[in-house]
């Protein structure tokens, strides 16, 4: 017997995003060449499917439909956290025709089908969904390099769906099914093996992040930062739902992937000029973390009470990188040294970006340090003490662009005339500062995160 | 209750400093509230010197893991408090006819709050997350308001302090998921918690005591406190050299002594080695300056060795000696750091050639910065004879080769200490000397250094009542022998 609520639940979100997905094309194709709809009603439109994809994921978090799906509360919490970057980014975004608010929809359909997998062909069904509109998503950005860097993330996604499906039918050859469920001997290791890093180059962990920063530093900045948070979130989901496959050596090896993407991400962006690309190596350096806490969480035999440390690092991050993005969108800044400066020419820009980079290096009472805090906590209990160390180092190093760059702003004289700011919507600057007031703010009562969440954990 | 009487205490800076900050005259509440804050924390003593607090603090609920809102006031704690309000209405009175912006002075309150935090926390989180607010205001204090190498210095006083706090966070979680494994029970209570034995005590022990030694400073982590001191504005420098380095003793004695008891003895004479290198080569280094501002700094690093000598001696003499010590090094440098800087604020600079035969021109200022030297130096009749002399003691009970270590100490800053002030008040004025723009003190800065040197008087001669003060929470640090 099937409940209507479980039903809900389950199918709700992902139908109502292909629902505003359509309703938005609609708009724009009932229109004719000289009346375009206007922006805002596109985005209206797609930001209101988002808000009941999330009120509807709320409904009903443990559900099941075997063999397809199965809702638990990880997933749900996740999914809050997408489809919460995905708000932003609808708002923030220049449509000029229907179809970039249509394919964000599409991209959180994906990630709501990762929500709710309960095999791994849906998983893959939910990856693919979730990234072939990204691809699209990069390649109608503003910058020169878009297109390239659309093909570069083409490929490597499909290297990575490519491993995917091999490392499911390699599992399947084992397990004689497609649950998700440990497949015995070497050959459903491997297999696992195989998927996990199909996990880890959506994620961005180092080796497989290569691709990362030229496609966040081509993308326009609201959807650099829709990527670093919410594409990020639902890897990290992908990652987790494959953990419960295996408490193989794939779990051993995942600690140390995490402490060398933490470090690698950070020594890189210490040489970074770029701001857009600085973010993006740090966004590395950040899925480090957020792998640890994951690796932790299986390490422990996945209990729910620890799952709480993916989930407020997943949801601090994107306060704190949707807003870091955005206000690069907002204020049209792109080179570091155009900080120097800043905070005489522009303090109230200077200080939201202070109190962002602050908490993206962790330092309280910001949310960053909390959640950095939740997964040394985590990781303790798991027993993985030397990745933990180098993770702490990770983080020493990344203070030095972040605290760098306040440095920059509040030590330093301006270089040449200062650069007039641009001319962004008030709405926009607030939506900013409000990012870094919610950065600030669950540092200081961290539980405010629990009443975003379908239910507490603890 | 009583734990809302403490949360005000460290509530009203913060308060302050956003009045200061959205008001428009920003001196006038930094003087207020921070004055407020030093007469409340006079009121204090009455409840704290009862034990009211210390018997049974008021439990709060837990947010998560065992961490809650613990607050408690010993005379230990008490009296660094008072150490931070008057050193924060000193820092206020001597910046005041100076053209600062509103943040200058929130900074200082927030700087004040948190440091009030640090001093008052009782669990390992809260204080822990208190430890690491003081870093951003001193942070722009230097930045903003400092010398010409302020960007590198400010930069390296958090970078350094932040390397320590990770290990200091990383032992502390350890600590209390051992102590959970061991008891059953998530706390983060510092009075509750007891360290595991073995090399995993032994880590967590290295790695907490690594946040502190970066605070104290302890060679060869030193080398942040010159360049910060240094390049801070004057009254920055007070609160650095003031406040900021007696958090990292504040630490051994309120953590690790009473989690570690028996591991912290063991470890003594390594840890008795690092002070006594502390007390020889910061005299040395200090011997070597030619700036004034960075040989009073360099006296820290050598003030500090002391005062962790006498506290590692865990003998009643020493503990009470080395705290103290803590208290007057807080008092004694700073009024040598607010002197430095009404000095350059006549000269524009601070080299040790760069005055002489200053006694003529500016009496006061000669006097006050005689007692204070002699104060930093030991002389009997003044704060600095009773702590040093105490804390020798304390060491000659458990090591007694390390007060050779101690009495050269004593006499290398008499070999520093005394020459700059011949060189720079009663020596002959050099060519390039800038002595004729030096003024006397006005009225506004003499009373404040009256008020110092009268504590350094009060102390060096009746250091009694704050004795006792101070003596119910560290007795009961005194190993049974």
């Amino acid at each position: 017997m099937i409940s209507l609520a479980s039903v809900l639940g389950l199918w709700g979100p992902a139908a109502v995003l292909a629902g505003g997905s359509l309703a938005v094309l609609a708009i724009g194709l009932g229109a004719s060449d000289e009346h375009r709809p206007p922006a805002w009603l596109m985005r209206a439109t797609a930001a209101a499917a988002v808000l009941l994809a999330l009120a509807l994921g709320a409904v009903s978090p443990e559900a099941a439909r075997p063999p397809l799906l199965r809702g638990d509360l990880l997933g749900s919490s996740l999914q809050a956290v997408f489809l919460a970057a995905g708000l932003p980014f609808l708002f923030m975004m220049d449509p000029a025709d229907e179809v970039p608010p249509a394919l964000a929809l599409g991209s959180l359909i994906g990630m709501a089908i990762i929500a709710v997998s309960g095999s791994l062909l849906a998983l893959f069904i939910g990856l693919e969904l979730m990234s072939v509109p990204a691809y699209l998503l990069v390649a109608r950005s503003r910058s020169p390099r878009a297109l390239e860097a659309a093909v570069k993330y083409f490929f490597a996604g499909g290297a990575a769906a490519a491993l995917f499906l091999m490392g499911m039918a390699v599992h399947f050859s084992a397990a004689g099914s497609l649950d998700l469920a440990a497949a015995p001997g070497r050959v459903g290791e491997a297999g696992l093996a195989l998927m996990v890093a199909a996990a880890l180059f959506k994620l961005g962990a180092v080796p497989l992040h290569f691709w990362l920063p030229d496609v966040y530093e081509a993308s326009d900045p609201e959807l650099a930062g829709f990527f670093s948070t919410g594409v990020k979130a639902a890897a990290v989901l992908l990652l987790a739902r494959l953990t419960g496959i295996s408490q193989g050596p794939i779990l051993a090896v995942l600690p140390w992937a995490a402490a060398l993407t933490i470090l690698f991400g950070a020594a890189v962006a210490l040489r970074q000029t770029r701001l857009q690309r600085l973010l993006a190596y740090s966004s590395i350096s950040h899925a480090g973390f957020m792998l640890l806490a994951v690796a932790a969480w299986a390490g422990q035999g996945r209990p729910l009470s620890a799952a709480g440390a993916v989930f407020f690092y997943a949801a601090a991050y994107l306060f704190m990188s949707a807003g870091a993005f955005l206000w690069l969108k907002v204020t049209g800044l792109s080179e570091r040294s155009e900080l120097k400066g800043l905070a005489r020419s522009r303090p109230a820009d200077a200080a939201v970006l202070g109190v962002l980079l602050l908490a993206l290096a962790g330092i309280p009472p910001t949310a960053g340090f909390v959640a950095k805090f939740l997964v040394f906590w985590e990781g303790f209990k798991a027993g993985i003490y030397a990745p933990l160390v180098l993770a702490g180092l990770g983080a020493f190093l990344s203070l030095g662009y972040y605290l760098g760059m306040v440095r920059d702003m509040y030590f330093d004289e301006p270089e040449g005339e200062a650069a007039a700011a641009p001319e962004a919507g008030m709405t926009r600057r607030c939506l900013v500062s409000a990012f870094a007031v919610l950065a600030l703010l669950l540092g200081v009562m961290p539980w405010l995160v629990d009443s975003l969440r379908a239910g507490g954990s603890r | 209750m009583s734990q809302d009487l403490l949360t005000l205490f460290w509530v009203m800076p913060a308060v302050g400093g956003l009045c200061a900050l959205l008001g428009r005259q920003a001196r006038w509440p930094a003087l207020a509230f921070s004055a407020a804050t030093a007469l409340y924390g006079l009121i204090l003593l009455g409840p704290a010197s009862s034990g009211a607090w210390h018997s049974a603090p008021v439990s709060s609920p837990s947010w998560a893991f065992g961490i809650r809102y613990l607050l408690d006031c010993d005379g230990l704690s008490l009296s660094l408090c008072w150490l931070t309000a008057f050193l924060t209405v000193a820092c206020v009175i001597a910046s005041w006819n100076k053209d600062y912006p509103p943040a200058y002075w929130a900074a200082f309150l927030f700087l004040e709050s948190a440091l009030l935090g640090v001093f008052l926390a009782r669990d390992l989180f809260l204080f822990f997350v208190f430890w690491e607010a003081v870093l951003i205001p001193m942070f722009f204090i230097i930045g903003l308001w400092g010398m010409e190498g302020r960007r590198h210095a400010a930069m390296k006083f958090f970078l350094f302090t932040f390397f320590g706090s990770i290990f200091l966070l990383l032992g502390s979680i350890a600590l209390v998921t051992r102590h959970h494994a061991a008891t059953g029970v998530w706390t983060w209570d510092m009075a509750a918690l007891k360290g595991p034995g073995g090399l995993a005590g032994l880590a967590i022990f290295a790695a907490m005591a690594l946040g502190f030694a970066v605070k104290i400073p302890l060679v060869p982590l030193h080398t942040w406190l010159p360049d910060a001191h240094t390049e801070a504005p004057a009254a920055g420098s007070v609160m650095l050299a003031g406040v900021l380095l007696k958090m990292g003793v504040y630490g051994f004695l309120r953590i690790l002594w009473p989690v570690f008891p028996k591991l912290s003895w063991e470890l003594m004479p390594w840890l008795m080695l690092l002070a006594g290198v502390n007390v020889i080569y910061g005299a040395l280094c200090a011997m070597a300056q030619k700036d004034l501002k960075r040989l009073i700094a360099y006296s820290s690093v050598a003030h500090l060795g002391f005062c962790l000598m006498g506290v590692l001696s865990r003998t009643p003499e020493g503990l009470l000696g080395g705290s103290l010590q803590l208290l007057n090094h807080g008092i004694t440098t700073g009024a040598l750091f607010l002197m430095v800087g009404f000095l350059y604020e006549r000269g524009h600079r601070r080299g040790l050639g760069d005055y002489g035969e200053l006694y003529g021109r500016a009496p006061w200022l000669t006097f006050f910065f005689g007692v204070a030297t002699m104060s930093s130096v030991g002389l009997p009749g003044l704060n600095g004879f009773v702590g040093e002399f105490m804390s020798l003691i304390g060491v000659a009970r458990v090591m007694p080769r390390f007060v050779f270590v101690g009495v050269i100490g004593v006499t290398l800053a008499a070999a520093y200490a005394l020459p700059a002030f011949q060189s720079v008040f009663l020596g002959p004025a050099g060519k390039a000397s800038v002595s004729a723009k030096v003024t006397d003190l006005d009225r506004r800065e003499s009373s404040l250094l009256w008020a110092l040197c009268g504590a350094m008087f009060a102390i060096g001669i009746y250091p009694a009542p704050l004795l006792r003060v101070l003596e119910p929470f560290l007795l009961g640090l005194v190993p049974a022998r």
